[in-house]
C-alpha cells in the first residue's frame, strides 16, 4: 500500500468510496462494513433444515387475494388450507394477496406473533435440479451451481474465516456433509446432549474405566495418523473428550423447557432445540463456559417434508404435514420463551429453511389416494427472533407462474443466499467473505428489522 | 550416493560435537524429502538443535516426506511435524522427535522442501497432500533401508506390482498384508479360512470363493434355515408354529436378527457385504412402511430382504426391475399411488435420480436426464398397486404387488431428449424403461459402475476407470458378479490409492468385530434362545446408536456422508460417520459387546487362544494380531501392557495386579477394554 498518495489517486480513492455509499441498496459495499471482533459479539444463529422440500404454499398459505383464490380453486382443491384457518400475519396493509400461517403453528404465533416474519419466494436461484440431494448440498454450500472439488459449506466457511472455536458452531443433526466441513478447527456435532457420556465395558469399576480413558486418550495422541483421512478421524476423537466434559460441566445442568409455552417433545426437533436452549443459557448464564461474548452458530434439522402423498386432507390438521409443522412451531414456541427468560432473545435469530418448496398442482385427490405433492422450486419459510420485527417479505406469486402447467412450481423471488447474508451482516461478517460464487451480490431482504 | 528405482539421491551427513550423555546415544536419522512437483528442485538442509547429534538426510523426488528415525533398542519411529510454515517462498517443515526414555533430548530437523509461492497450484498440492504420508513411508523405508517398518504392514510399494489405475488383473500370489486388506475391503474382514484360501491358493482362488462362497449348498440352506429362525417368529407368527416357543419377535426386530445372524455366521461374507451396498442403493426404510392394514403386511419387508439377498451378485437390471414389484418399495416412494389419473412423481424421480441413472455423468459431466424426463418416466412406472397374495411356503395370505394396465398411464411423451442415444417418443412399460435407459443412456452404466466401483475400491475413481468398469457392465448386460471380479482381483485394489480410504460405516465395523470374536455358533436351543437373540439386537443396536441401522437409512438416499455417495459429483469418504456423539456411539459398540457377552458366559479367553497366556505382552500381541492385524508400536505396547498389569482406584492409586485370562474378573476388566480400545484405533477404522 502507498503511503504517499498523488493528489489524482486521493480523489480517485475518495471517489470510489462516496460513489460506494452512494450505491444502489442492492449492493453491500464492504468498505463501509463494520467488522465485528473476530469470535464475534455474542449473538446467535439458529439455522433449522427441514429435510424434504417443505411445501410452502401449505406451510404459509395465502388466504387473501387472487393468488389464494387461484390455489384454492385450481391448484389445490383438496390441501388449499380454509382461508379462515390461517393465521394472519401483521404488517400485510395495502398487500393484496396476503400471507399467514398454518394452523399448525398456532402455539407459535400465540407467544412468538411479534417477532415472526415470513419471507415469500426464496429459493436457489436460476434453473433448477429438483434433486433433493443436489438442493441440499446447493443450500448448504450456498451456492447457485455445483462446483466440483468444493465441499466447504457456508457455515464451515464463516466458521474458517472468523477463526471460531468449535464451542462456537454446534451442529446438532444429520447434516450434509458440506455444512460441517471446516479446515480450521471442527464444529461440534452431537444429536442428543443428554446421551453424550461414556459407559464401563462388562465388569469394569468406576477406577478401571477412569484408568482405560486415560489410556486410550494416550494410545490416540500417540499413534500417528498415515493420512489425512485418519487424521481426521484421530482429530474427532480427541475433541470428543474435550466436548464431553465441556458438556458435562457446563451445558448438561442447565433447566430448559417446561415454560409458558409448554414443553420440548421427544422428537429429534424437539431434542435439538431443547439442546440449542441448553447451550445458549449456558453461554448466557454460566460464565466459566466460556461462550459469552462470542458468536454461536446452531444447526438443527427436521426430516419428513418430502411429502409426495398423505401430505394432507381437506381437514388442514389431519396429514403428514400439519404433524411435521405442529411440532415445530410447538417446539419454537417454547424456544422463544426460553430465550426470553434468559435474556437472549434479543440476541438470537433463528432461520427456517429447505432445499425447495413443492409443485403448485397437487397428486390427485383424497378419493383417488395421493394427497401431496411433488418436488417444486421456491417456496416460502419464515425467520424468528428479537431482532425480527412481524410481517412479511420478498414477493409473492405471479399468476403467471401459477397457471404454468408445465413448470408447476414457483420461481425465487429472494435468493436464499440473501436471506442467510442479512443474518450473517448482522454478526458484523461481510457476506462477500462468505459467499464467493462469481456474480453474486446480496440483495436487502429485510428479515431484520 | 545411491539409487533406487532410476532416482538418484544424495545423503548429506554431519556431525557435531555431542556432550558424553549423548554419546550414549546412537540416533540415525533418515529424511527423505519427496515433492510431487516434478517442476521443481527438492533441496533438504538439517539445523541442529542444541542437543546434537548425528543424523542424516536423503534428497528424493515425487512424493510427500516425513522423517523416520531409529532408537538406540533399533525399533524405528516416525518423526512428528511440530510446524510447517512458509518462509521465502519455501515451505519448511520442522519435525519433532520426543523425549522417551531412550533418548536423552529431542532432536529438530527442519527442512527446506519446496520452492514456490502460496498461490501456486504446486504448493496448494503439496500442503493438500501432506499428511498423506501412508505409501511414501513404505517407499522411503525402503529407501533409507535401514529403518524398520513403522508397522508390521508390509510395505505395499514392496508387494504391489502393478499400475495403481488399472482394472488389469494383479498378480495371483499375495501377501498376507493384501490377502488382509481385500477382505477388510469387501467382505468384512473375511474369516481364517479365507485368509488361508488366499495365501495359500492366490487371488484367483480367494476370488472364486469370495464370489460362488465357501461350504456347499446344503451349508448354504442351513444357515438360511437358521437365519429363518429369527424371521420366521416375526413374520410368520402362529402359536401352533412350532418354532414359536415363547419369544415372539415383532417384525423389524425379526428382520434384525436374521441379518445380523447371517452377518455373524456366513462362510459367504461378501454376499452379505454386497447385500448391504444395495440395501444403501436401492434404500428403503422398512422401518417407516405401514403395511398395519394386512396381518402378515410386514411380509412386504421379508420380500425386500429376499431381493436384496438373492441378488446381490446377480443381474442389476433384474433388481432394479424387481423394484417395481417390491411392495415395500411401492409404498415407501409412492408409486403404489401413481395412476394415471393422478401421477406421483416420488418413484420416477429417485429411479431416475438414485437407482439407475444419476444427476451428472460421472465422465462428461452433463446432465443425464431433464425434468421432462421425469414426468414422462412417472406416466411410464404408472400403474402398479398393493394386492394380497398367498405366499407359498407358509400358505398365508400377505401383502404383494401388481400391475393393472387401466392404472398405466399410456400417454406418449418424450424420454431424455438431450440424449441423442437414449432419446425415445413414445409410451413404455416400467421394465421396458429400465432395460432402455441402461441399455441405451451411457450415462447409466458409468454412474452405476462409479457408485459401486467408488464404494469398493475409493471415492475417487477417475474417469478412465468409471469408463472400464462401465464397459464390464455394459458388455455383461449388467451381471453383477464379473463386474465385481474385475474389481476385486485388479491390480487398483491393491494399490496405496485403495488403502485406507473410507472411514467403514457402523454395521461393517460392528460385523467386523464381532465375526472376529463370536467364533462359534449360537445356541438356538429353547434354553438360549432368548440370550442369543438378545445378542443379535445388540450387534444391531450397536450400530444403530452410532449411526446405522440396516434396513432403515434415514432417506431415500441411503445413509448420507457415507463412502462415495456420488450425489452430483460430490464425493465422500465416510465423513458422516464422525462426530463427537457418533465417536462415542462408535465407542460403546465394542462395550456393548462386551456387555453381552459377559452376560451370555462367553469363553472369549479361549475363542481368542489367550487362556493358557502368562505375559500381559502376549495377551496384547496375540489380540492385536488376530482381532486387529496389526502390530503395535513400542510404545503403545509399554502403555498397554502397564495397563494390563496394574489396577486404578477411583480416587487415582494404581496397583500391581495379577495377569490371569483364565479368571473371569480379569477377562471382563481388562481383556475385554483391551479389544475396545484398540478397536477404536483410528486405524482399525478405516477400509
Amino acid at each position: 500500500m502507498h503511503h504517499h498518495l498523488s493528489r489524482r489517486a486521493f480523489l480517485h480513492m475518495t471517489g470510489g468510496l462516496l460513489g460506494g455509499a452512494l450505491l444502489s441498496p442492492l449492493l453491500e459495499p464492504s468498505l463501509l462494513l463494520a467488522q465485528s471482533p473476530q469470535g464475534g459479539t455474542g449473538k446467535n444463529l439458529i439455522f433449522i433444515n427441514l429435510l424434504g422440500g417443505l411445501d410452502g404454499l401449505s406451510a404459509f398459505p395465502y388466504y387473501e387475494g387472487a393468488v389464494a383464490a387461484s390455489i384454492r380453486e385450481r391448484l389445490r382443491p383438496a390441501l388449499a388450507i380454509p382461508s379462515n384457518l390461517v393465521i394472519p400475519v401483521a404488517g400485510q396493509n395495502g398487500i393484496p394477496n396476503k400471507i399467514g400461517l398454518h394452523p399448525g403453528f398456532s402455539k407459535l404465533a400465540l407467544h412468538a406473533a411479534q417477532h415472526i416474519k415470513v419471507v415469500r419466494g426464496y429459493g436457489i436461484p436460476g434453473e433448477l435440479e429438483r434433486s433433493h440431494d443436489t438442493c441440499q448440498i446447493l443450500m448448504s454450500l450456498g451456492a447457485s451451481k455445483l462446483n466440483s472439488g468444493d465441499m466447504t459449506g457456508f457455515m464451515a466457511r464463516l466458521m474458517d474465516r472468523r477463526e471460531w472455536e468449535s464451542f462456537q458452531f454446534w451442529a446438532l443433526s444429520t447434516t450434509n456433509p458440506p455444512d460441517t466441513n471446516t479446515r480450521k478447527k471442527p464444529p461440534i456435532v452431537v444429536s442428543d446432549l443428554s446421551n453424550l457420556d461414556v459407559r464401563p465395558v462388562a465388569w469394569e469399576s468406576e477406577g478401571d474405566l477412569k484408568q482405560a480413558l486415560d489410556v486410550s486418550r494416550q494410545l490416540i495422541e500417540i499413534r500417528t495418523p498415515n493420512n489425512s483421512l485418519e487424521a481426521r478421524y484421530r482429530s474427532v476423537q480427541l475433541s470428543t473428550e474435550l466436548v464431553l466434559s465441556r458438556v458435562r460441566r457446563d451445558i448438561n445442568n442447565q433447566v430448559v423447557g417446561n415454560n409458558l409455552a409448554g414443553d420440548y417433545t421427544d422428537s429429534g426437533i424437539g431434542r435439538n432445540l431443547r439442546d440449542a436452549a441448553k447451550i445458549l443459557r449456558a453461554k448466557k448464564l454460566a460464565p466459566e463456559s466460556g461462550m459469552a461474548g462470542r458468536d454461536t452458530m446452531i444447526l438443527c434439522a427436521q426430516g419428513g417434508y418430502d411429502t409426495h402423498s398423505d401430505q394432507g386432507t381437506t381437514d388442514p390438521m389431519r396429514g403428514d404435514l400439519p404433524v411435521l409443522l405442529s411440532s415445530l412451531g410447538n417446539n419454537l414456541a417454547v424456544l422463544y420463551r426460553d430465550l426470553d427468560s434468559f435474556g437472549a432473545l434479543n440476541d438470537t435469530i433463528v432461520i427456517v429453511y429447505s432445499e425447495f418448496g413443492r409443485t403448485n398442482f397437487e397428486n390427485g385427490t383424497p378419493e383417488s389416494g395421493s394427497s401431496g405433492t411433488d418436488h417444486g422450486h421456491a417456496s416460502n419459510t419464515l425467520v424468528l427472533g428479537g431482532p425480527v420485527t412481524a410481517g412479511v417479505c420478498g414477493e409473492s406469486p405471479s399468476a403467471q407462474e401459477l397457471q404454468d402447467d408445465w413448470y408447476n412450481a414457483l420461481l425465487p423471488r429472494v435468493d436464499v443466499r440473501d436471506i442467510f447474508s442479512e443474518a450473517i451482516r448482522w454478526l458484523g461478517v461481510d457476506p462477500l467473505e462468505i459467499f464467493q460464487e462469481p456474480g453474486y451480490q446480496p440483495r436487502l431482504v429485510g428479515i431484520i428489522g | 550416493m545411491f539409487s533406487y528405482k532410476g532416482q538418484q539421491y544424495h545423503a548429506m551427513r554431519r556431525s557435531t560435537d555431542c556432550t558424553s550423555s549423548l554419546r550414549k546415544l546412537a540416533l540415525f536419522v533418515s529424511a527423505i524429502l519427496l515433492t510431487d512437483v516434478s517442476s521443481s528442485r527438492a533441496e533438504m538442509r538439517t539445523r541442529l538443535s542444541p542437543s546434537n547429534r548425528s543424523q542424516f538426510a536423503v534428497i528424493s523426488q515425487n512424493s510427500p516426506f516425513f522423517v523416520c528415525y531409529r532408537l538406540e533398542n533399533g525399533e524405528a519411529k516416525l518423526g512428528t511435524v511440530k510446524d510447517r510454515t512458509l518462509k521465502n517462498g519455501s515451505l519448511w517443515t520442522e519435525f519433532v522427535v520426543p523425549k522417551n526414555q531412550a533418548l536423552l533430548a529431542s532432536l529438530t530437523v527442519r527442512i527446506k522442501r519446496f520452492k514456490g509461492t502460496k498461490r501456486s497450484k504446486a504448493y496448494r498440492d503439496l500442503v493438500r497432500r501432506r499428511n498423506t504420508i501412508q505409501s511414501t513411508i513404505n517407499k522411503a523405508l525402503l529407501v533409507a533401508r535401514d529403518c524398520v517398518p513403522y508397522s508390521d504392514d508390509e510395505p505395499s510399494v514392496v508387494e504391489f506390482q502393478g499400475d495403481p489405475k488399472s482394472l488389469a488383473p494383479y498378480q495371483d500370489k499375495l501377501s498376507r498384508n493384501e490377502v488382509r486388506h481385500l477382505l477388510k475391503k469387501v467382505a468384512f474382514g473375511g474369516s481364517p479360512e479365507l485368509e488361508a484360501i488366499g495365501m495359500e491358493r492366490g487371488l484367483n482362488a480367494l476370488a472364486d470363493a469370495l464370489i460362488d462362497g465357501l461350504g456347499g449348498q446344503a451349508e448354504r440352506d442351513k444357515l438360511e434355515q437358521d437365519s429363518m429362525l429369527w424371521a420366521r417368529r416375526g413374520f410368520y407368527f402362529d402359536e401352533d408354529d412350532p418354532d414359536y416357543r415363547g419369544v415372539r419377535i415383532w417384525n423389524m426386530e425379526a428382520l434384525h436378527a436374521a441379518q445380523f445372524h447371517r452377518f455373524l455366521y456366513s462362510r459367504s461374507p461378501m454376499h452379505e457385504w454386497l447385500l448391504l451396498m444395495l440395501a444403501g442403493h436401492f434404500a428403503t426404510n422398512l422401518n417407516a412402511i405401514d403395511f398395519s392394514y394386512s396381518k402378515y403386511g410386514h411380509y412386504g419387508l421379508l420380500l425386500h430382504w429376499n431381493l436384496l439377498k438373492n441378488n446381490s451378485l446377480g443381474n442389476f437390471a433384474t433388481l432394479a426391475k424387481a423394484m417395481l414389484d417390491d411392495p415395500a418399495m411401492n409404498e415407501w416412494l409412492d408409486n403404489e399411488d401413481n395412476h394415471k389419473d393422478s401421477p406421483n412423481q416420488n418413484f420416477a424421480r429417485e429411479l431416475l435420480e438414485l437407482f439407475i441413472l444419476g444427476v451428472i455423468d460421472p465422465i462428461t459431466g452433463h446432465k443425464n436426464y431433464d425434468e421432462e424426463s421425469v414426468v414422462a418416466t412417472t406416466g411410464f412406472v404408472s400403474g402398479y398397486f398393493e394386492r394380497s397374495q398367498i405366499d407359498p411356503e407358509s400358505g398365508k395370505e400377505v401383502v404383494g404387488s401388481a400391475f393393472d394396465p387401466e392404472l398405466h398411464d399410456q400417454t406418449p411423451r418424450t424420454l431424455l431428449r438431450e440424449v441423442p442415444s437414449a432419446q425415445i417418443f413414445g409410451s413404455l412399460k416400467a421394465p421396458e424403461l429400465i432395460d432402455h435407459v441402461l441399455t441405451n443412456h451411457p450415462g447409466s452404466s458409468r454412474y452405476v459402475a462409479e457408485r459401486f466401483g467408488g464404494q469398493m475400491l475409493y471415492p475417487s475413481l477417475d474417469e478412465g476407470m468409471v469408463a472400464q468398469l462401465a464397459q464390464v457392465l455394459l458388455s455383461n448386460n449388467f451381471e453383477l458378479r464379473p463386474f465385481v471380479r474385475t474389481i476385486i482381483t485388479s491390480q487398483a485394489m491393491f494399490s496405496d490409492a485403495a488403502r485406507n480410504t473410507c472411514i467403514t460405516s457402523p454395521i461393517e465395523r460392528t460385523v467386523q468385530l464381532a465375526r472376529k470374536l463370536i467364533l462359534k455358533p449360537l445356541p438356538q436351543d429353547q434354553e438360549n434362545l432368548e440370550k442369543s437373540f438378545y445378542l443379535l439386537l445388540t450387534l444391531r443396536d450397536t450400530a444403530r446408536d452410532a449411526g446405522q441401522s440396516i434396513f432403515e437409512p434415514p432417506s431415500v438416499f441411503g445413509w448420507k456422508g457415507a463412502c462415495n455417495i456420488n450425489r452430483a459429483g460430490a464425493k465422500f469418504q465416510g465423513e458422516g460417520w464422525l462426530s463427537e456423539q457418533r465417536m462415542l456411539n462408535r465407542s460403546h459398540t465394542c462395550g456393548d459387546l462386551m456387555g453381552i457377552l459377559a452376560w451370555l458366559e462367553y469363553d472369549l479367553a479361549g475363542s481368542l487362544n489367550v487362556t493358557n497366556l502368562t505375559s500381559a505382552r502376549a495377551i496384547i500381541t496375540t489380540i492385536a494380531d488376530s482381532v486387529f492385524s496389526m502390530r503395535l508400536s513400542p510404545e503403545e505396547l509399554t502403555l498397554l501392557i502397564r495397563f494390563m498389569e496394574t489396577e486404578q482406584s477411583p480416587e487415582g492409586s494404581i496397583t500391581e495386579i495379577a495377569v490371569e485370562p483364565h479368571a473371569d474378573y480379569y477377562v471382563w476388566r481388562k481383556i475385554a477394554r483391551l479389544i475396545c480400545m484398540l478397536s477404536d484405533l483410528s486405524s482399525n477404522n478405516l477400509r
